[in-house]
Formats: structure tokens, sequence, C-alpha cells
């Protein structure tokens, strides 16, 4: 740890223009990445909100449908659950990924601990690893036959062994604990960076004060991480509110919808039943859902540094 | 000196007069020879090309080989034809033909699916071409009695289903049953070759044997994963209840049909009963078609309730210990399942070799040998006039058996997923809820019925 | 003080964590090394380590054309983008300009905007130009994508280097390109190759995007072809399915644990919005 001596730069406002420095210039390294940018993600994007004022089967010819693919949204039970499943699925990816990360940091700042960077590369590796490598991962440990039955059998609690991805009530929080593996570790990433800017004189004088291991981590490591702990709780919902890939994997929305989530939706609507107007209108829903949550999270971020 | 002149110029004479008839004959013969070879191949000015072919029955062993070799004997046939095949699982299948069909790579022949859900679309955007010069070329129609073509045809708008001109035909008669493991009906006291001869005979033979099979052990085996397995299983049950023709009316739209009759209603409640007993274990719902298939011919569960197409996925585990039959008839005294043709074969629109592929079809559903191909994997040529199976293989025949006998008992239901653009889907979903008793039968079949007439309005409107 | 339970309790806390982030790969490592014959169950270890269902699976499941799309669009995406990420960061961690707050903005909602927002009309508009199916379908929106991380990204990185050293070269002449080339690109040089390798795992990873546009093509990527080979193959042979997993999860955590002193360092370093 020896960086957390090393005090971090300053960040550097740009005010003032200092003798021969350039502006106009500036639009010449701008432009390439930005037209790029605008070509194939904003301007799409536009065109996805044109799209769902239509009828459209991607085929034949389209036909204006007004605001009728949003009435039907609003009034689909079946769409309106699946934002509901996003929901839910913000509590196993955000809320206990944060509650794993926050604790692990907790363990990490109370001493120096051997092997972090050990404990670091492997806590951090299921973030790179393809979702559909993870999503047969998961198959296979939930399946009947496959390791976490064969554990809970072997713990004496066999009668709670189920068919996971295939049950009504289970496989929604199955599919979550997915998520909850695969975040944890970036969310403890997140906030090992940010306590390590945390100066080792604030966790003396607390323990000089007699703080223990947890009035040490609300008082000291907690205010510390604040920022990096809303960047991890935005990233984290984020994706728990689209999670296509795993749901596609695992259980294609069953059993009978009750793992369908928005972006499988979209999906669905556009590609495979061919409703691609409604399927539009699903997708720009969800992303104003996500813009609402990222900037809703990011008011309270601060500039300020300690 | 004379003497010894004529006879050399005569032979000269003689040599010139044959040679020359020997050349006119050669000639001639290689004329006619040239002639009967492009006869023999009139694809031959294309020049080396390339027949891309797409394929959703991708179960091997079973309809793959077969369609595979059949490939390679076309090739053999037109050698300047080199067939690309591709197979897809079946739900992967569905979802990207129409727009595979629709895109600069769109195969030359492809399998449809018969019905609202696929079909219909791709008539209505063109992407597949009408066949009526090739029904008329190549004789499909001495193949399909009336009945079974109307699967195949469309208004060219796309909406009125089972009128207009044919867009497809099919190779393999696809129909429903039961597989019984023989060994596992022994074991638990029962002898396979006195199965049940009426529905009820069947139902009652569940309920003895749940009681003596070990509770964690279903009786039944399907793969109801991705939804429309249960299609099948529910339709052994429906057939008790209803006859094929009100489920082929309710598919093809006629006026009037319905899903929430209270004969079906009354066979939905007796297939959520089979549930709730346990007859069907617990983990269906976790494994697709092709899985349960497997498990099943590794020992799992005494009967398999599906498709023929597993038959020799099916034969490849069990063997000898295998029986097939029809699920006996209800009180009609009638067989009905869901079956029809396998998936129909179309010609895409932007294909450029049209008449190429269309010989390709007639070669799957007709060709040399086409018939022994598809008994050696134990599946059932769709086509009237088939040859018989080859004796000596009981399991091929009691699968032709069936199909032969809801064939003349007309009780092929087709299958009810055709019905609507979202039917496949929806079905499978209100199926999943009713087995597992999270839905009343009522309540189920008044949703698809709703779902139904939801898709009637449109297609009625337009 | 900490004490001695303190430690232990701690260690075991983060053994526990460690041993379940590597459990689902450790166990379709074990998988793949059964025999599809084997009656596989919960914990089964494998008996003998054989490598047959990787080569099975590496041909019927044409991972070699896979990897190589992968690998293609992964790394074509990752030299453009970084490229072009480094003269927007440049310009926009180190020049004042009129308008540069609502460009930066602008350039970083992309990270807001996942793929669900962009992918139909994507997919559309490329069939239009008669792209469709091909790599570019791929390699230019996640080039599009890339440039908003990596503004975010190296703009920050800019916005530490020393303003010193900049206004030095200035005065001494030299233009914006030569002042990026010989004065700042040493100092950002770690960061860059850290938003490397983040954009060549996302974008290897990728799946909607591969999903939605190679969808019928000949073309495929890394876990699009698992994908496809898990659907149809699982019911016959889990073994090879397990086994083509780990194939492609591979060379990203190949990758990964050869630069993850790097790559943590990197992201240790206050890259973020700091």
């Amino acid at each position: 740890m020896s960086d957390a001596s090393r005090e971090a730069p300053r960040p550097r406002r740009v005010t003032g223009r200092a003798p021969g420095e350039p502006h106009r210039v500036a639009y010449l390294f701008l432009l390439p990445g930005l037209v790029a940018y605008v070509v194939f993600t904003l301007f799409p994007v536009v065109q996805t909100v044109r799209l769902s004022f239509y009828d459209w089967d991607g085929i034949t010819s389209k036909a204006w449908h007004g605001l009728g693919n949003y009435r039907e949204l609003f009034g689909s039970s079946e769409i309106r659950a699946a934002f509901g499943h996003s929901v839910e699925l913000i509590l196993f990816y955000a809320v206990f990924s944060l509650a794993i990360g926050l604790f692990l940091t907790a363990l990490m700042t109370h001493f120096r601990v051997r092997g972090l960077m050990f404990f670091r590369t492997v806590l951090f590796m299921p973030q790179t690893i393809a979702t559909v490598v993870v999503a047969q991962a998961f198959t296979w440990i939930y399946d009947p036959s496959g390791p976490l039955d064969a554990f809970l059998r072997s713990v004496g609690a066999g009668s709670f062994a189920k068919v996971w991805l295939g049950d009504f009530t289970w496989a929604l929080p199955a599919v979550g604990l997915i998520g909850t593996w695969i975040s944890f570790g970036l969310v403890l990433i997140l906030l090992l960076a940010g306590a390590q800017r945390i100066p080792q004189e604030l966790y003396e004088a607390a323990r000089v004060d007699g703080a223990g291991f947890v009035r040490e981590f609300v008082a000291v490591t907690l205010p510390g991480v604040r920022n990096e702990l809303l960047v991890a709780a935005t990233l984290t919902t984020i994706t728990a509110l689209r999670n296509f890939d795993i749901v596609y994997n695992t259980t294609s929305g069953g059993p009978a919808g009750r793992t369908e989530v928005p972006s499988w939706l979209m999906f669905h609507d556009a590609f495979e039943i061919h409703r691609v107007g409604l399927a539009a209108a699903i997708a720009t829903v969800l992303t104003a859902v996500i813009s609402l949550v990222a900037l809703g999270i990011s008011r309270f971020y601060t500039e300020a540094r300690q | 000196m004379n003497k010894s002149w004529r006879p050399r110029g005569l032979g000269l004479v003689a040599a010139a007069l044959v040679a020359f008839v020997a050349v006119g004959v050669a000639s001639a013969g290689a004329a006619t020879s040239g002639a009967t070879r492009a006869a023999q191949n009139p694809f031959a000015h294309y020049g080396k090309i390339t027949l891309n072919v797409w394929s959703a029955d991708n179960q091997d062993p079973g309809p793959k080989p077969v369609i595979v070799a059949l490939a390679n004997s076309f090739h053999a046939r037109y050698p300047n034809v080199t067939v690309k095949l591709k197979f897809y699982g079946l739900t992967d299948y569905l979802k990207i033909i129409q727009l595979a069909l629709n895109s600069g790579s769109a195969p030359d022949v492809a399998e449809g699916n018969q019905g609202y859900g696929t079909d219909s679309l791709l008539v209505k955007a063109k992407l597949i071409r009408p066949l009526t010069s090739y029904v008329k070329q190549y004789h499909w129609d001495k193949y399909f009695p009336p009945g079974a073509m109307a699967q195949f045809r469309w208004t060219p708008d796309g909406q009125t289903y089972g009128k207009g001109p044919v867009w497809g035909v099919a190779q393999f008669g696809q129909s429903t049953g039961i597989f019984y493991n023989r060994t596992a009906l022994k074991k638990y006291g029962f002898d396979p070759d006195k199965m049940p001869t009426s529905f009820a005979g069947f139902d009652k033979l569940l309920a003895q044997l749940r009681p003596k099979v070990p509770k964690n052990e279903p009786l039944a085996v399907i793969g109801d994963k991705s939804g429309y397995e249960s299609m099948h299983s529910y339709g052994l049950v429906q057939g008790a209840f209803l006859p094929a023709i009100a489920v082929r009316n309710w598919i093809f739209h006629a006026p009037g049909a319905r899903y929430d009759t209270p004969a079906n209603i009354k066979a939905l409640t007796l297939y959520q009963q089979w549930f709730k007993k346990g007859y069907f274990g617990n983990d269906y719902n976790a494994v697709d078609e092709n899985e349960a298939a497997a498990a099943f011919a590794k020992g799992k569960g005494i009967f398999y309730l599906g498709g023929n197409w597993q038959a020799q996925v099916i034969h490849a585990g069990l063997g000898s210990n295998v029986g097939f039959m029809n699920m006996p008839p209800g009180p009609s005294g009638k067989y009905v399942a869901v079956g029809a043709t396998s998936l129909p074969l179309h010609i895409s629109a932007k294909s450029k070799y049209p008449d190429v592929a269309a010989r390709f079809i007639d070669w799957q559903i007709a060709g040399p040998q086409s018939a022994r191909l598809m008994y050696a994997q134990n599946q059932v040529p769709a086509i009237l006039g088939a040859p018989a199976p080859p004796k000596g293989n009981p399991y091929m025949a009691s699968l032709g058996k069936g199909w032969q006998q809801l064939v003349k008992d007309n009780g092929l239901t087709l299958f009810p997923d055709w019905s609507a653009d979202t039917m496949f889907q929806f079905l499978g979903a209100q199926l999943q809820e009713l087995m597992a008793g999270r839905e009343t039968a009522d309540k189920m079949a008044k949703a698809v019925q709703g779902n139904w007439e939801a898709f009637d309005k449109r297609i009625h409107k337009k | 003080m900490t004490s001695r339970l303190d430690r232990y309790s701690t260690y075991a806390a983060l053994g526990l964590f460690s041993a379940l982030a590597i459990y689902p790969l450790v166990s379709i490592l074990f998988l793949a090394f059964h025999k599809k014959t084997d009656n596989v169950t919960g914990f089964s270890l494998p008996t003998t380590i054989s490598f047959h269902t990787f080569t099975a699976a590496w041909t019927e499941g044409g991972f070699a054309k896979g990897m190589w799309g992968s690998f293609l669009v992964a790394a074509s995406v990752t030299a453009v983008a970084a490229a072009l990420s480094l003269l927007t960061g440049y310009a926009l961690g180190t020049m004042r300009f009129r308008g540069s707050g609502i460009w930066f903005n602008l350039m970083v909602l992309g990270l807001i905007f996942p793929y669900e927002a962009t992918v139909i009309p994507l997919y559309y508009d490329f069939q239009d130009v008669h792209l469709s199916g091909t790599y570019w379908t791929l390699i230019l929106p996640q080039i599009g994508q890339s440039i908003s991380l990596g503004t975010f990204w190296m703009r920050a990185v800019f916005l530490t280097t020393p303003r010193s050293l900049v206004e030095a070269a200035r005065i001494d002449g030299a233009g914006s390109l030569r002042i990026l080339r010989s004065v700042l690109f040493p100092q950002v040089r770690p960061a860059l190759l850290t938003l490397c390798v983040l954009v060549f795992m996302y974008t290897w990873n990728e799946f909607l995007l591969a999903l939605v546009m190679l969808q019928g093509s000949n073309n495929t990527t890394a876990p699009l072809g698992l994908s496809y080979f898990a659907g149809v193959t699982r019911s016959g042979d889990p073994t090879k399915v397990a086994a083509a997993a780990v194939m492609v999860a591979l060379p990203v955590v190949a990758v990964y644990l050869v630069l993850q002193r790097h790559f943590i360092r990197g992201v240790l370093a206050g890259a973020l919005k700091g």
C-alpha cells in the first residue's frame, strides 16, 4: 500500500489561458472522436426514440402509431412486470454487492493485509469473464444434478434443493445472485481505490479515541469512500437495469416470464416477434430510467476532495 | 496384280466407310449422350454454384443425418452444385430466419414454420416464392392430400391461412406420442406388451404407477424450458376430449372457433391434475426438449411424451428397451394428437437458382433412397405413397403405424402455436402457469382465447 | 493493534469470498474434464485430465472462426478508440475553449446509454448500407461507445498532468501535436494502456451487439459462438459446452492475469473522475 502515502495529485482546473495556448485547434483533436461517437452512438439513440412512434415489423413498411406503443407498454402487465423484475435485480446487483464490497473494504483497511494484490486480483476476476461463460457456469451450478443442490443435500438441507432456474419463485433471485457474483469485485476495487486516499492519520486518530472496527469504518472509511461508493452504486444499478446477457443465456425470461427484464423484452419484441416499434418504446423507457438513476445518484456526488 | 488391288481398294473404301460410319455413329452418340447429359443435369449451365440451405431439424441422430445424406447424394447427382447446410436449434432458428431471409445473405432454401408465427410474415413480406409451378412439375400434390396441403397455403397477403398458392412442402411426418421404457415398466410390474388401449386406461396406468415409483422420480419426462414442449404432451390429453377438427378450425381461424370450450377446459383440468399428482416430477422447466429426450434415453422416467423426431435419440440410448405408441383414443375411438409434417421447405425470393432449390426440395422429400434413409434413422416420411419400412424393425414399424393411424383417423391437430403471431410464446407460458398450479384451467383457456381474438381482429381488419 | 482473532477472521472472510469468486470457473473446468458418458453430479472431480472435450468443442463449435472474429473486432476497436480518446481527452483535459464543458458532457452521456438504446436502429442502418452481417457492424458502434469511456478516462488523466511542462513547451514554440507527442504522451501512457485493457475486455465480452448484428451471418464472435453451441449441444453433451466456455473465457482472463498488476494500479492511480 505504498501509494497510500503519496498524496493524490490535485486536479487542475483549466482556467485562464496561458500565452500561446490554442483554442481552435482543440476542435481538430475533438472532432474525429466526436464524429464517431455521434454517428454510432448518439444518433442511433435518437433513431430509437423515433422508431418508438411507429408500428413496424422490420421488413414491410412502417406505419405511424403515435403514442400507441407507449400506451401498450404502460398497459401491459407483462412489460410492467419486467420493469419490476429489473428493480428487484437492483437488490442483488447493487445492494448486496455494495454490502459485500463495503464489508471487505472494512476488513482490508483495518490492518495491513498480506497478499492484498492476490486478493484484489482474484476478487475482481468475475468482471473479466464473458457473460455467456458466466451463464454456462451458473446454469451448471443451478442444475438439479449440479453443485448447489449437491451441496445442500450434503449438509442435510436437501429439502431446499430446487430446480432453481425453473422455479417460479426462485428463478429471479437465482439470476440476481449471478449479478451479485459478477459485481462485488468491481465494487471492491472502486472502494479500495477511495480508501487508499484516506490519510492514515485519520485512522490513527480514531483508534486513539478508542474506536473499534465498526466505529472506525463508519467514522473514517465510509465518508472517505463516499464518491467511490456513489460511482459503484451507479454502475451496479445500471447493470441491474440492463442485464440482457444473463437472462438470455440462462432462462430466456422464463419460467412463464418470471425472469423477463426490459432489455430482454426489447430484443424479443424487435427480433423474435417482429414488433419493432414496441421494442423501441421499451428501449426508450429503459434508457430514460437508467439516465434518471445515473443523474439522480450523481447529484450526491461532490467534486471537492478532502 | 490387279487382284490384289481391288480388295485393298475395297478394303480401303470399306475401312473408310466403316470409319465414316463409326465417326458418324460416335458423333451422333456424342450428340445424343451430350443431350442426355444435359438432360441429366439441367443445372449444368449454372457452372459451379453453392446452394445454401438452413434447417432447424437438428436432432442427431434423427432428421439431421437424413438431410445431410440426401444433400450429399444431391451433390453426387449434380456435381456442379455444392450444398451448404446450416443447422440451428428450433427456438434460435425461429428467431433469426425472418430477418435472415430479408438480408443480403439469405439462404436459397430455408425451413419456415407453418402458421401465423413465421410463415405468414414470410409470405406477406414476399421473402419466399410461391411454389405453384414446382408443385406441378414435381407432382407434389400427389404427396400431400388436400387437408395436409392446406398447411402450406397462404393468400399472398399472408393473412388467410389454408387458402391460396402453396409456399412450401415438408419432409418428415412428425407426430407426438408415448415412448415407453419397457424395462422400467416390467420393473414396476406392468407388461409392456399389454399397453392400455384407451385413454382412460393410460390415465389409470399412471395412477397405478405413481405410488410404486420412488417419489423423486418422474413417471413422464418432458423438457419445457422453452415453453413449447408442453403443447405436445397437452395435445395427447386434449385428444381424448376434443376432435382434431376443433383444434384445426381454431388454428385456421374458422369463424366461431374457440379455445375456452367446456371440453377443452376439462382436458386442461385433467392435465393440470397430472402435474399436481407428480407424474412429471418438478425439473421439467429447467431442461429443454432435446435435453429431456436425452435424459429419457439415459433411463430417466418411464415415459417420454413428445415427438417422433426424437425417436432416434431415444433409440440410441435405450435400444430395444423402448416402445412407441400413439396415445390411445378417448371415448370417440379416434386417434388424435398434435402433429403435422415437419417444417416446410421454402425457396427464398432472393435465390438466384430457384429451379435448383426446387429440385433440392423434391430430392429431400421424395428423392432416391429418401424413405430408406429416413427409416434408418427411425423417422417417418411425410409423403403419401412412400415405401413401407423394412421388416425386422418393430420400433420403426410402431412409429410408422402411429403416423398412419393419425392420418387415417384425420387426427393430426397440427400445432396450436400456428394460430397467432405470438402464440408460440404465449401458449407456452400459459401452459407453464397451468402446470405449476398457478392458474385455473378456466382462466388459462380464457387468456389464450383472448390472445387469439386480439390477433383475429388484426388479421380481419387488414 | 489488531487481535489475532481479527486477523484470522479477516483472512477467512477474504478467503471465502475469493473461493466464491473462482468457484464457477473451476466448476466448469472440472465439468470439461469429464467424459460425456460420465454421470456427472454435484462435486464429482474429474478422474483424468483429458483435453478431448476441448478439441471436440473447438471443431464442432467453429471456435477458430469465433476467436478470430472476436480478436479482429476487439483489436480494431481498442486501437481506434484508444487513439481517438487520446485526442479528445487531450483537447478536453488541457485546452480551454468555448463549450468544452458541453462537449464533454455530451460525450460522456454515452456511458449511460446501453447498447439496448442503439441496437435496433443500428441493425437496420447497417442493412441499408449493405454492411449487415459484417464485422463492421460490431466495430463501428463499439468504437463510438468506447469513446465515451475513453474520453472520460483520458480527460481525467490529462487533468492531472503538470501544467508547467505544457506551458514551458509552448513558450519554446511547440505546437499542440508536438506537445502531445513528446511531452504528455509518456505521462499518460500507463493510463492509456489501462484504457486499452478495459476496452479490449469489454469488446471481447460483448454479446448483445453480436447477437443482433451477426444473426444468421457466417461471421461470429467467441461469446456468440458459445451461445449457439450451448443451445444446440448442451442436451447431448454438457461437458463439451463447459470446455467451450472455458476456452472463450481464457483469452481475457489470461490478459487480465498478466496485466492485472498494471491494470489495478491504473484504476487506483486516481483516474476516477479525479
